[in-house]
Parts: structure tokens; sequence; C-alpha cells
């Protein structure tokens, strides 16, 4: 695989083409759970997920994990929970806020890649902060050489996790479903 | 490759003094004298608020001692108890003084524009004049606050390609650093809080444009 940040900018790309097909009111709604899948997991995930690993592996009765191996299984468990609210957000039956967003003109085109720069950055920046915060696991498959680039590493800095207390998701999940309900 | 932050010319820097005054002057025609007028107000308001000696120290003054007074009210003051409280119950602290002042600056001038958005237009062509003067103020407090490079380096950026600011071909450089700017100033300002800061921003702006 080629360097980290070239797969996080094209998911980045990804999620603003999303936007432009699907518009900015729909794209906000996968906004909103993404919001709360990040405040789930930074609030309470990376708290209790560990403890009850380790509670899981001693009824069990096998041998202690290894820490490599427990940053393997909460690097993937983390990763695949919040791959499946993002997959959730957009399949079927999707959650989406009231009204209607303009559908041309220059500020729909403006906001359509706003919200959607914003869509790719959480999802990307949270499945790179998977990888970072347990010590890049995908490199014992083979998946990832290190060292990280320079621009990798200041990149690394800015991951949404990193820079957003936990319950400032919960502010912005609150203060949207307001929004919802408002009318 | 050897990396080289871009750098941008005073040339490219006058051209876009004008092309900012083009813009206020266009602007201030289309809203008109009395919105113009507020905004100019407003922008005043910011700049002796962002100054520490003429508002800047008086304000936050009074927003420490209306902090204290209501954390006093809460049962606040008690808590944390005796000769520090006064210090401890400052919302602006000192260091963070300047931080303050800049995003009340910002604040101010936005609430401006808010304003300005809800007056009557008349009087085109003495609000163009006094857009004219908005577009100058603003160019004046803030160009020479604009980073003397781009602040990232590009891609594939080389000395060769540094050679462009000193063509018409610059602009479109200046262009990207005018684009960058605002962040770069806030990242100065206020450190990894620009990320949350613009979340905010864009899904308070992409709620404001739906319409029910």
């Amino acid at each position: 695989m080629g360097p980290l940040e070239i797969l996080w900018a094209c998911i980045i790309v990804f999620f603003v083409f999303f936007a432009l097909v699907r518009g900015y009111a729909q794209e906000l709604g996968v906004t909103t759970l993404i919001f709360a899948a990040l405040f789930i997991i930074t609030q309470f995930g990376e708290k209790y997920v560990p403890a009850i690993l380790v509670l899981i592996v001693q009824r069990t009765g096998s041998a202690a994990l290894s820490p490599r191996t427990q940053e393997h299984i909460l690097s993937i468990f983390f990763s695949l929970f919040f791959i499946i609210v993002v997959f959730a957000s957009y399949a079927g039956e999707t959650f989406t806020l009231k009204g209607r967003s303009k559908t041309s003109g220059p500020a729909a085109l403006v906001l359509n890649i706003l919200v959607g720069l914003l869509n790719g950055y959480l999802v990307a920046g949270t499945l790179w902060y998977f990888q970072d915060v347990y010590e890049y696991p995908v490199v014992d498959l083979h998946l990832l050489q290190l060292p990280l680039s320079d621009f990798a590493e200041t990149a690394a800095n800015f991951l949404p996790p990193y820079v957003v207390p936990p319950l400032f998701w919960a502010g912005m999940v609150m203060l949207l479903l307001l929004f919802r309900v408002k009318d | 490759m050897d990396l080289q932050p871009l750098s941008v010319g005073d040339s490219e820097r006058t051209i876009l003094f004008f092309v900012l005054l083009g813009i206020f002057a266009y602007q201030g025609f289309r809203r008109g004298l009395m919105a113009e007028t507020a905004k100019l107000v407003l922008i005043g308001i910011g700049y002796a608020l962002n100054q520490p000696t003429l508002a800047g120290n008086v304000a936050i003054r009074i927003i420490n001692t209306a902090y204290a007074v209501v954390h006093g009210m809460l049962g606040g003051a008690r808590a944390a108890g005796g000769v520090n409280a006064a210090v401890q119950t400052q919302l602006i602290k000192p260091e963070n003084s300047s931080i303050a002042l800049f995003l009340m600056f910002l604040i101010v001038i936005g609430l401006g524009y808010a304003v300005s958005a809800r007056l009557q237009r008349a009087n085109p062509l003495a609000g163009m004049v006094v857009g004219l003067l908005n577009g100058f103020l603003l160019s004046y407090l803030f160009l020479p606050a604009l980073p003397d490079q781009v602040p990232v380096n590009l891609p594939g950026s080389s000395d060769a390609v540094s050679g462009l600011t000193q063509s018409p071909a610059g602009l479109g450089l200046t262009g990207v650093q005018v684009l960058l700017a605002p962040f770069y100033l806030l990242y100065q300002q206020v450190d990894t809080w620009i990320v949350p800061i613009t979340i905010v921003l864009i899904v308070l702006i992409a709620m404001r444009n739906i319409k029910s």
C-alpha cells in the first residue's frame, strides 16, 4: 500500500462525491450518526471495551493476550463498529434532516463540498486514528510500511478524536437533533 | 524532491488589495449606506477591542468581573476558597488574553455583517463609498497579517515553482494563500481548536441553508 495520506485523501474525495450526488441535507444526517458513533467510542468505548476484553479472556480461561494482540483486536473492533455505523447511515431508510437543501447554484455546490469534506475527514480521520492510537496494527499484516512521511506525521496530530473532546460530539448530536425536531 | 514553501511577493499583495477594494465597493453598492455604516461602526468597535490599550483590557476586565459574579452566585467562589478565588475565577487568563481579543474582534466583525444584512437597502452610491472604506480598513487590518508564505508545503513545489510568484501565475498562488490564510491565522490563535470551530461552522452554515 502507498502512503497512508493518499488513501486518506482518496476516502475524503469519495465522500465529497457522495455529498455532491446526495445533497448536504441528506449528508448532514450521516454526519449526525458519525458524531454519535464518535461520542460512544471516545467517551465509553475506549474506556470500557479494553476492560471487557480482558474480562472475557479471564472468564474463558484463555491465556492472557499479549499487548500487541489486544491492539489488533481493539483496532479491528472499533474500526468495524465505526464502518458499520457509517454504512448503516447510508443504507436503506436513512436519517435525514427535515427540509430541502438547495439543489443548484454556487452556494449548493460549496455546501455540498464542505459537508462532503467534513464527512470524509471524520470517517477517514477516525479510521486512521484507530490505527495510530493502537500503533498501526496493519503494519503486521504488511499493508503499510512505517515510518510515516513528514506530512502524515503532522496530519496525524489533527485526527478527529485527538483534537475534539468527547462531549463536543454529544453537543453536536444534540444540536442536529434539535434542528430536526424543531418543526 | 526538496520541498520549499511558496512565497508571495508584494506585487500579488498589492493586486489583492485592489481586488478586495473592488469587491467591498461592489458589496457596498448592493447593500446601501445604512448597512455599510453599521458594518463600519462594528469594524471600528472590533478594532478597538483587539487593541488592549484601547478597549481590549477593559473588555476583559468586564467579562472576568461578570464571570466572577456569576461564579460567586453559584457558590463557586466559596468552593474555590479564600484569597486565590479571584484569580481562579478568571474566565480569560492573562496568557489567553490575545486569543480572546482576537476572537472578540472576529465575532464583532461577523456581527457587523449579520446586522448589515438586515438593514434597508438605500443610497447605493454612498453605500459604495462607505463599502470602499470598509474594504480599505479590513485590508489594512488583515493583509499585513497574511503569512509571507503559503502555510503548507504544496506537493511538488520547488525553487522553479516559487519563481511563478514573480509572474501573473503567482496570482493563483495568492488565491490559495487567501483561502488558507483565515485557517492559518485562526490556527495561530487557537491551535487545534480550529478543528471543532470549523466543524461547528460547517454544520451551522449547512443547517441555515436547509429550507423547511
